[in-house]
């Protein structure tokens, strides 16, 4: 047992594997201050929350409250790691300022209420807006943090009950590409890889993905192989010099808004050196040679010159992925929140298809997310699709569904309306009632002001459901007090598929309730009904619900039908599809060449990658008629807003390892509020003398829409880009819900722009200028020490936690077989 | 930015039949600028913007529906004159502007139920 301070250690101590070996265990645990692990009353089986790694803990309780928590030793995914943000999120479920009793709007202030009253005017305004509008006046928007349970029967209240296609989330923001990409290369979503493909590969490919800070323990099992004999090569694209980038055994740094043109040029050279396997392409693709006539006009030259990354550093990095036996590829919101988003991330897709590695050992694909259940909205179709990854456009599927819900129909004339659609509609008033469920838009979507001003307007009806009064909290009409992890029952499926279990530990604060319970009381509220009359939800609790949903997955690739609470109390999660014929799960998608494809069965029949069109079904008939994968090229176009001479910086956004999403948790938990306390700005050290600017100093960054005031990191980053994390809003600001004096929130300055295809609203490029505002006079700026915002000058103090933050760390013995 | 590509490239092979075309092209800003003008929120939120964007997208789609034509046309009189390279391009752009048209149907078909029932 050895004691590790993990604010300054976020990875915690090496335990090095080779390539084939079993990732050794090591279990983590962190007790509030003066509990011992013998003073614990009960371990209540859970999995993370404050990101998408999915790894199993054990949350500790002693006399009703939550004390700390452990990661499980025998659990698939991380064999009993934990990240930080696990280690001291959990702390906020005691915060002082949770909710506890419904709010409602008199006389324009939010006063408390009983649930009875708060419920009788949800329910009632969506009531009279359907019999004066109909469905199209209701709109939700909801998380990628409730559980499966909750989404399924959001899906099935809004879509087969109400019949709106408004239903989207903040995953839009998260995963959208994610699953964009996925349905135009595999005709359906579904994550192809595992994360067991990093014990195998020989080369892992890191696109736009910070993995060492979103998925904090997943770069142990990294650092792990490194670590350890006969280490893979890491190629990393990123144009900050992330701990990912610092390990890399080629780092690429392309100019903001240039992914496509990147990945071109890597698969310029793939081809041109025949680093391709003909037999796969021949027996399971469509589409190669498109991509061969495509991609020739992006010699590394040409690539090299719209990304401004040397044209041999491109032909290094092809020739890595190249002579790869063994390619585990990840993606993530370097290439999501950018311009043509979803062209890029395919391009990963193709890389892998023209290699011919897919669905072996180590040979993966990971499109990743970043919430802790974005999968399952994409599953249950609380994000917009339909249930089951059912095919909006394929009548069949839906009148399937309709057969399932014992509906009549399911509207479906249009495509589902995406999030920032669904803010058009409100700002035009169509949409007159939103319910925001476990989310925070008035931080987390671009160009804020636009955004407040939306969702203040007196004619919209906000509902917001959440744990704490956030910034969108405080422009409700109504805001229902919700329970959290810990505090309810459900199951979480992480970027790989895993399926976990989190159950209720501790009761919730004063009236506050489970998610799952405020929505089936809607539904009763306002009278849903199935086609012969009866309670259109039909269950009234988690396990309820997750059997609904085992049918409702049956037979579709996303397949439950095999999996019980039970078994899923077995020690570790389990892969899904979980059938009677894989009753342990399904490690890997698309082993041999088979997909989800078939034009009867597929998800969707694929966009037009630069205007987002859709295929018609006979289109995509002719296109693939025996359900092959499919490779899609696609030209690089320029960003929409390019730096000029007024605005000469391109500003993206992004997170820090320490903070998720809009703080709401994590800047209620002392060790990681400590870590990284306020925004800050990074500038390469070239940009910085330019300015006459230097660590610490003050400076305002502008956009057309905005500007924020920020302390500087002088940093890793390459040059002619500014770095803002976009986790800080308002809520513990004077002002509450908006900028006072100065900005602070990332998102004044995003523009409103989105891909066309993932509809993924667009983080990652903006044009933006920077001034001094005051010298810093010895003050550092707040930006970590130990992640991708380490000093490149100065000597700023180091990131600590101090005697709090310190964390138990067991190594077991053995090879970590699962006990 | 596919149209004003167009223009560059025939820009040359116009001069052989005295059509004098601007290779440099600005974009066309009447369309652009009446699109943007529409879903902009300084006009206000009321209905009228609205019915403004489906005005534009019907427009934009009538309006690359025609380019279609008039490629096929230039193809057909190319290979008439057994002018190739005219051929080839004609071939060469005539997709993009069939995306457009599909691109602002599909507009069309995604907003038309919400801006005209709500």
């Amino acid at each position: 047992m050895s004691t590790v301070d993990r604010i300054a250690e976020p990875w915690g101590t090496r335990t090095p594997y080779g390539p084939g070996e079993a990732w050794p265990v090591r279990v983590d645990t962190h007790l509030a201050d003066g509990i011992t692990v013998d003073e614990v009353d009960r371990w209540v089986p859970s999995a993370t929350l404050l990101h998408s790694n999915g790894d199993a803990m054990d949350i500790a309780v002693k006399d009703g409250r939550i004390v700390g928590v452990r990661g499980t030793a025998t659990d698939r995914v991380n064999h009993g790691r934990l990240g930080p943000k696990d280690l001291f999120g959990w702390q906020a479920n005691h915060s002082p300022d949770r909710l506890t009793r419904p709010l409602i709007r008199r006389d324009g202030q939010l006063v408390e209420t009983d649930w009875d009253t708060a419920m009788d005017a949800v329910a009632g305004r969506a009531r009279a807006l359907l019999d004066e509008q109909g469905p199209s006046a209701i709109g939700f928007y909801t998380s990628g943090q409730l559980f499966l349970e909750e989404y399924y029967t959001l899906a099935l209240i809004a879509h087969g009950g109400i019949g709106t296609n408004h239903v989207d989330g903040n995953t839009r923001l998260c995963t959208a590409t994610a699953a964009a990409a996925l349905k135009e290369s595999f005709g359906c979503d579904g994550q192809p890889g595992s994360y067991t493909d990093v014990d195998h590969a020989d080369v892992i490919a890191l696109f736009g993905h910070n993995m060492a800070e979103t998925q904090s323990v997943l770069w142990t099992r990294v650092l792990d192989r490194l670590a350890g004999p006969d280490p893979p090569q890491v190629v990393c694209v990123d144009p900050r010099l992330t701990p990912v980038a610092r390990a890399a055994t080629v780092h690429l740094a392309p100019r903001p808004g240039t992914n496509v043109a990147l990945m071109n040029g890597l698969l310029h050279e793939l081809i041109a050196h025949d680093w391709v396997d003909r037999e796969y392409l021949d027996a399971h693709v469509v589409g190669f040679e498109e991509l061969r006539t495509r991609v020739a006009d992006y010699p590394p030259e040409e690539a090299g010159r719209i990304c401004d990354v040397p044209a041999d550093r491109i032909r290094e990095a092809a020739r890595v992925i190249g002579e790869a036996e063994r390619l585990l590829s990840t993606v993530l919101q370097g290439f999501y929140q950018s311009h043509q988003a979803t062209a890029a991330a395919v391009q990963v897709n193709n890389v892998h298809l023209v290699r011919g590695m897919l669905g072996k050992p180590g040979c993966g694909i990971l499109q990743m997310n970043g919430q802790p259940t974005a999968e399952n909205t994409r599953e249950c179709g609380a994000d917009g699709d339909l249930a089951g990854f059912r095919n909006w456009s394929n009548d069949a599927q839906v009148a399937d569904l309709a057969r399932i819900w014992n509906v009549e129909q399911i509207p479906h004339y249009s495509p589902p309306t995406h999030a920032m659609q669904m803010m058009r509609y409100a700002e035009d008033g169509s949409i007159r009632m939103l319910w925001v469920s476990a989310t925070n838009p008035a931080v987390s979507l671009p160009e804020l002001g636009r955004i407040r001003s939306i969702l203040a307007q007196e004619r919209l009806f906000l509902v917001v459901q959440d744990i704490f009064l956030t910034e969108t909290a405080q422009l409700a009409d109504v805001v229902l007090p919700a329970a959290t992890w810990g505090e309810k029952t459900g199951t979480m499926t992480n970027v790989n598929r895993t399926v976990h279990l989190s159950e209720k530990a501790v009761d919730p604060p004063g009236e506050a309730r489970p998610d799952l319970d405020v929505f089936i009381d809607f539904a009763h509220r306002l009278g849903l009904q199935d086609k012969d009359g009866q309670p259109l939800v039909t269950w009234s609790d988690a396990e309820g619900a997750f059997e609904g949903w085992k049918e409702c997955s049956r037979g579709r690739p996303c397949d439950y039908s095999g999996l019980t609470y039970d078994e899923l109390r077995g020690g570790t999660g389990l892969q899904w599809p979980v059938t009677d014929e894989h009753p342990e799960g399904t490690e890997r998608l698309y082993v041999d060449g088979h997909f989800s494809s078939d034009p009867e069965y597929c998800e969707s029949y694929g966009r037009d990658l630069v205007t987002g069109a859709p295929l018609e079904p006979t289109e995509y008939k002719a296109l693939n008629p025996d359900g092959k994968a499919i490779i899609k090229a696609a030209a690089y176009v320029r960003p929409h807003e390019v730096p000029s001479v007024e605005f000469p910086f391109s500003l993206i956004t992004g997170r820090t390892l320490y903070q998720f999403h809009t703080r709401t948790k994590t800047g209620r938990a002392p060790e990681l509020q400590a870590a990284a306390p306020d925004v800050w700005v990074e500038m390469s050290a070239a940009d910085a003398e330019v300015l006459g600017a230097g660590e610490g100093d003050l400076l305002q960054v502008s956009t057309p829409r905005g500007s924020v005031q920020a302390r500087l990191r002088v940093s890793g980053i390459r040059d002619g880009v500014l770095f803002l994390p976009f986790h800080y809003g308002y809520w513990d600001t004077p002002d509450g819900d908006r900028p006072g004096s100065a900005g602070r929130a990332a998102n004044e300055l995003t523009l409103t722009d989105w891909d066309p295809v993932s509809k993924q609203p667009i983080f990652k490029t903006a044009a933006a200028a920077v001034r001094v505002i005051a010298a810093g006079e010895g003050q550092a700026s707040p930006a970590p020490t130990t992640t991708g915002s380490a000093p490149a000058a100065g000597s700023p103090p180091p990131t600590r936690g101090g005697r709090t933050a310190l964390c138990d760390e067991q190594v077991l013995e053995g090879t970590g077989e699962l006990r | 930015m596919w149209s004003q590509d167009h223009v560059r490239r025939l820009a040359p092979v116009g001069q052989r039949y005295g059509v004098d075309l601007d290779p440099e092209p600005a974009g066309d800003p009447t369309l652009l600028e009446r699109v943007r003008d529409g879903v902009s929120d300084h006009l206000g939120r009321r209905s009228a913007p609205a019915l403004d964007l489906l005005r534009d997208l019907r427009s934009i789609y009538v309006h690359a529906s025609g380019v279609s034509v008039d490629w096929e046309l230039v193809a057909q009189a190319a290979q008439g004159v057994k002018d190739h390279e005219l051929l080839q391009l004609a071939q060469s752009c005539h997709p993009d502007t069939l995306r457009q048209a599909r691109w602002a149907n599909s507009m069309l078909k995604e907003h038309a139920t919400q801006l005209l029932v709500s």
